[in-house]
């Protein structure tokens, strides 16, 4: 009796080769119908276009100094489409939309670098420690124990106040400790994927070890990677809003969400009645938090179908 | 099930349809299964992957995922399980009914001593002390042929193998001496000779204690030597029911002659095996007449969207096809 | 369909030399102790211990065990994903000797299929390139056209329609993905396929289209297979002959038939007295005794012959002794010092399978 039955597919053969639906097709199925990471992702655009695009709607640059106001802030500077200032005036008069505008663009961007640089360094990292295994992925992870074990906030505080305060310092010192979480994700990862058969099925086949991990083991680690990724990049925000609530992180004229909220609450806590100056940047540091963990929850939801 | 009995039967299915919301639409996964059960009676539902088996057997035991609804009725001694309130199922679920899986692991706790585990059901259900109740399960241990028993009791799972594993979940299933056992697959994952083993193990417990044994599984091999009737099911419904002897001599049902066909058998050099084509259905796209309509061999036009009843056959059996008897019949003379 | 049963048993046996020579293959592996400093040397378990067999060109070598037999290492270890020791000789080249680019290269001959159908492809990659993979490495130079072409005939032969080459491993059921995994081994025309328990994970109607595909296939293309199954009734339809193995150690190899007919080693009489036969009416008549105990650890195999815990008739030497693979036929050979005395309870195994055949 023949075997070659292709009654299993109730498809009549159509000459055109039929397009396949892969595993980041049904992914995309299922976040896009999470309508709580939907929103979350449509907010965060519209973050991201107010950071990158804001600027073009300021009446004021973020550095000029509203003479008008000067002295009369906190009667006078507060939120109002009149004087321009839609968020109104900081302190020393300065239009507190352009700033954060600058700030929220600064923070996305310290949080993308970290987790870009987490992505890249980290999941290679990890990938190659667990695929290679043994003495090799010993010492590989130990450095990367070591590097965790020395406490991140106060080296970086060190390395800022050393080197002097700048941006590239606090890119530098959040770079160099973002990937170390993914790497060992990776690993963990990398070690699990090894052991599946179609690795072993490529090894049999006689397929070179760097394409094994380029082309088998890469693209299962990165349903894993992009979830923790778009988690990560909140921590980041976070840690630099931390060191500029500080004191320590951007210098002026630039700014970040963090500082602007350093200010507005030192403002509040002095007795001033200028709320608008906490309450904008926090608006913002929230929000943008807020939609980027939805939209990391919904993205593990879609990646990881196991829990369904 | 036509047949008047003296006495009741002791498991009652009517009409069971079990349905799954899955995120790809509903999937009918039993679509109305009926059968009877004798106290002290063995009851094979053969079926391949996708066919219903467990889960009727789930449905029955109020086991089903969370995802999952049954209707119709499943009376044990009367009692319609599927009405019964928690508290109640629970009681019946314990004492009366016990149900073994094919992983032991999914029902022994990993992190509780055997002797624990087992102490616990009879202090709940027999109200026994402590001692007594370690006492007992040591017995019914030494019963299930683990050797060494009272010496092992204290172990954890993980620390027997995987026979012995099955052979404590079967003590502990028996420890409150139920009257049906309901085993799913018990020694899919096990090896032959330990397969062996178990099916000896329940065959003479079923000897001893009388129990109703319902073996739910895919290798027509364990049922021809353990089950005195077999159910043969597809894509969620009865394909032909009737004494196990009757069902491997004479299939009546084109899957069932298949299905028995494509099996190679250790005492047989055939050639080629014969084969269904196709493979099993996909739950939620169920045809709207027979389901095996796509696979069969036999069909004809219209079973493509008239169901077939399950018919009773004058030696007791039932099916459902539309294609005669003596059809297939000749079918399988004319193959051997 | 006699016809060809004749024809195809009798090719094996006509080509000539062996296309593999195995060697006293042994396959340790370190087994770190619980607790233990990283410096403390690791326990040492012995999954194959110095088995040895020839293979013809398209010949079907069935290998049967139970879990923890070895007989999954033993294939890992032809194929080379796992490192082991003693000689492997395929087509006249001591595979050991080769480089570690020769033997890569040397891999296009040996192919293997595996247990479990969609663990085995990537499911990141469509199934064109996972049916393509072997040739863009073995043959990196052909065209993306050509290398279409060659899946899609091989899809047509396994039974699967080639425009879903575009398609993703999950969208196929189990017994299409194990087709995916026969035509990606074939696809470099290997010379011998090892097949790795390749119907067990799937449903019995799909268990019969694949090993048919695989006689088919076996039959067309001459390739020799070592077909590995714990399920004898399956390993007995597809081979010429069969290797049964307990604790890594070789316990009996004959023909086929010569295996389950006249079984002589006590644990193959155990093993095929336990394969149940789906027939009531045999099953109730016949005897079914069981072997009793479990496997020993293989961290600490008994002494001498491994079966010996588990034998009705082991005497004292058997426990000294490590049995050497007895003659005890033309071409069988079973590994047991007491062969030739009857083992209590299984001693009719195989006549009971000779009187079920006389009646079929």
């Amino acid at each position: 009796m023949a075997v070659t039955d292709p009654t299993a597919t109730p498809l009549a053969a159509p000459a055109r080769p039929d397009k396949g639906r892969s595993l980041w097709t049904d992914a995309r199925r299922r976040f896009f119908r999470n309508k709580a990471a939907v929103v979350a992702l449509v907010v965060l655009v519209l973050i991201a276009l107010f950071a990158f695009f804001g600027g073009l709607v300021a009446r004021y640059d973020r550095e000029t100094v509203d003479f008008t106001l000067m002295g009369v802030n906190a009667r006078n500077g507060g939120p109002s489409l009149a004087t321009g200032h839609y968020f109104g005036v900081d302190d020393s008069g300065r239009d507190l939309y352009a700033r954060t505008v600058q700030g929220t663009r600064l923070s996305l961007m310290i949080g993308l670098v970290g987790s870009l640089v987490a992505v890249l360094v980290g999941t290679l990292y990890g990938a190659i420690s667990g695929y290679i295994g043994g003495r090799t992925d010993g010492v590989m992870m130990r450095i990367v124990d070591i590097l965790l074990s020395i406490p991140f906030m106060f080296v970086l505080i060190l390395m800022l106040v050393m080197f002097g305060r700048s941006l590239l310092m606090l890119f530098i010192g959040i770079g160099l400790t973002s990937w170390l979480g993914m790497a060992r994700i990776a690993r963990g990862q990398t070690l699990s994927i090894k052991n599946k058969e179609f690795v072993e099925a490529a090894i049999a086949t006689g397929v070179k070890r760097s394409a094994i991990i380029l082309r088998h083991v890469v693209p299962n680690l990165l349903g894993v990677v992009i979830v923790y990724a778009t988690l990560l990049i909140p921590d980041m925000i976070i840690y630099e809003s931390f060191i500029s609530f500080l004191g320590l992180g951007v210098q002026e004229p630039n700014t970040s969400l963090g500082a602007l909220i350093s200010q507005g609450a030192r403002q509040i806590l002095s007795g001033g009645e200028a709320a608008w100056q906490l309450w904008f940047p926090l608006g913002f540091f929230v929000a943008t938090l807020f939609a980027f963990y939805f939209v990391g929850d919904g993205l593990r939801d879609a990646l990881d179908p196991k829990d369904r | 099930m036509g047949d008047v009995t003296t006495s009741a039967p002791l498991l009652e299915v009517e009409d069971l349809r079990v349905t799954f919301r899955t995120g790809d639409g509903q999937v009918n996964a039993v679509n109305g299964v009926s059968f009877a059960l004798d106290e002290g009676e063995t009851l094979a539902i053969v079926g391949e992957s996708g066919s219903g088996k467990s889960q009727t057997a789930y449905a029955a035991m109020g086991l089903l995922a969370r995802n999952g609804s049954a209707t119709g009725t499943v009376r044990y001694r009367g009692r319609n399980l599927l009405e019964l309130p928690q508290r109640e199922l629970n009681g019946i679920r314990s004492q009366e009914i016990a149900m073994i899986f094919q992983d032991p692991m999914t029902s022994l706790n990993p992190y509780m001593r055997v002797s624990d585990q087992m102490a616990e059901v009879l202090m709940l259900h027999k109200g026994m002390g402590k001692r007594q109740a370690v006492e007992e399960a040591a017995r019914m241990l030494d019963a299930v042929r683990i050797p060494d028993a009272r010496a092992r009791i204290g172990m954890y799972p993980h620390e027997f193998s995987g026979g012995m594993r099955q052979r404590i979940m079967i003590a502990m299933a028996l420890l409150c001496r139920p009257k049906l056992l309901i085993a799913d697959e018990p020694t899919t994952a096990l090896d032959v000779t330990v397969q062996a083993q178990i099916m000896r193990l329940l065959g003479e417990i079923r000897k001893d204690l009388g129990t109703a044994v319902i073996l739910i599984t895919h290798d027509l091999g364990v049922v021809a030597g353990f089950c005195e009737r077999t159910l043969v099911m597809y894509g969620g419904q009865i394909m032909e029911e009737g004494r196990t002897e009757a069902i491997f001599a004479t299939p009546t049902h084109p899957y069932t002659l298949g299905l028995l066909s494509a099996v190679p058998r250790i005492d047989r050099e055939d050639e080629a095996l014969l084969t269904i084509a196709g493979e099993p259905p996909d739950m939620s796209r169920l045809p709207p007449g027979c389901p095996f309509f796509p696979r069969c061999a036999f069909a004809r036009p219209e079973n493509e969207t008239i169901r077939p009843p399950l018919v009773t056959l004058p030696d007791g059996r039932r099916r459902a096809c539309h294609v005669p008897v003596e059809e297939i019949l000749a079918r399988k003379e004319a193959a051997q | 369909m006699t016809d060809a049963s004749v024809i195809d048993r009798s090719a094996a046996r006509v080509a000539g030399a062996p296309i593999l020579q195995v060697d006293d293959l042994r396959v340790t592996f370190d087994v770190p102790l619980r607790g233990a400093w990283p410096w403390t040397p690791p326990r040492k378990l012995h999954a194959v211990g110095g088995i040895s067999f020839d293979l013809r060109p398209g010949e079907v070598l069935g290998v049967v065990g139970e879990s923890g037999s070895g007989k999954s290492t033993l294939a890992r270890a032809i194929v080379g994903t796992v490192p082991s020791t003693g000689r492997i000789r395929f087509d006249g080249q001591d595979l050991g000797r080769l480089s570690p680019e020769e033997r890569r290269a040397r891999r296009r001959d040996i192919q293997m299929i595996f247990q479990d159908p969609l663990a085995a492809l990537n499911p990141r990659m469509t199934v064109g390139d996972i049916i393509a993979e072997p040739l863009r490495t073995h043959f990196p130079q052909t065209s993306r056209a050509e290398a279409r072409t060659r899946v899609s005939e091989l899809m047509e032969r396994v039974g699967l329609l080639p425009n879903l080459q575009n398609r993703y491993p999950h969208e196929f059921s189990g017994g299409q993905c194990q087709r995916i995994g026969i035509a990606r081994a074939l696809i470099l025309r290997p010379k011998l396929l090892i097949c790795d328990e390749p119907v067990s994970a799937l449903d019995v109607s799909v268990q019969a289209q694949v090993v048919n595909l695989l006689r088919e296939l076996r039959r067309e293309l001459g390739i020799a297979m070592i077909f590995i199954a714990h399920d004898l009734s399956v390993v007995r339809h597809i081979s010429d002959r069969i290797l049964v193995m307990y604790l890594g150690r070789l316990m009996e190899m004959a023909e086929a038939r010569q295996v389950v007919e006249q079984p002589k080693h006590p644990y193959t009489q155990f093993l095929i007295s336990s394969v149940p036969i789906p027939d009531p009416a045999l099953e109730k008549a016949r005897p079914r005794p069981v072997l009793e105990g479990d496997l020993p650890s293989p961290l600490s195999p008994p002494s001498g012959c491994v079966f010996r815990t588990r034998c009705p008739k082991a005497k004292p030497r058997c426990a000294e002794v490590p049995p050497p693979p007895y003659d005890v036929g033309p071409g069988h050979v079973a590994t047991c010092h007491y062969w030739q005395e009857p083992t209590p309870m299984v001693a009719d195994a195989g006549a009971v399978i000779v009187e079920s055949e006389a009646q079929a």
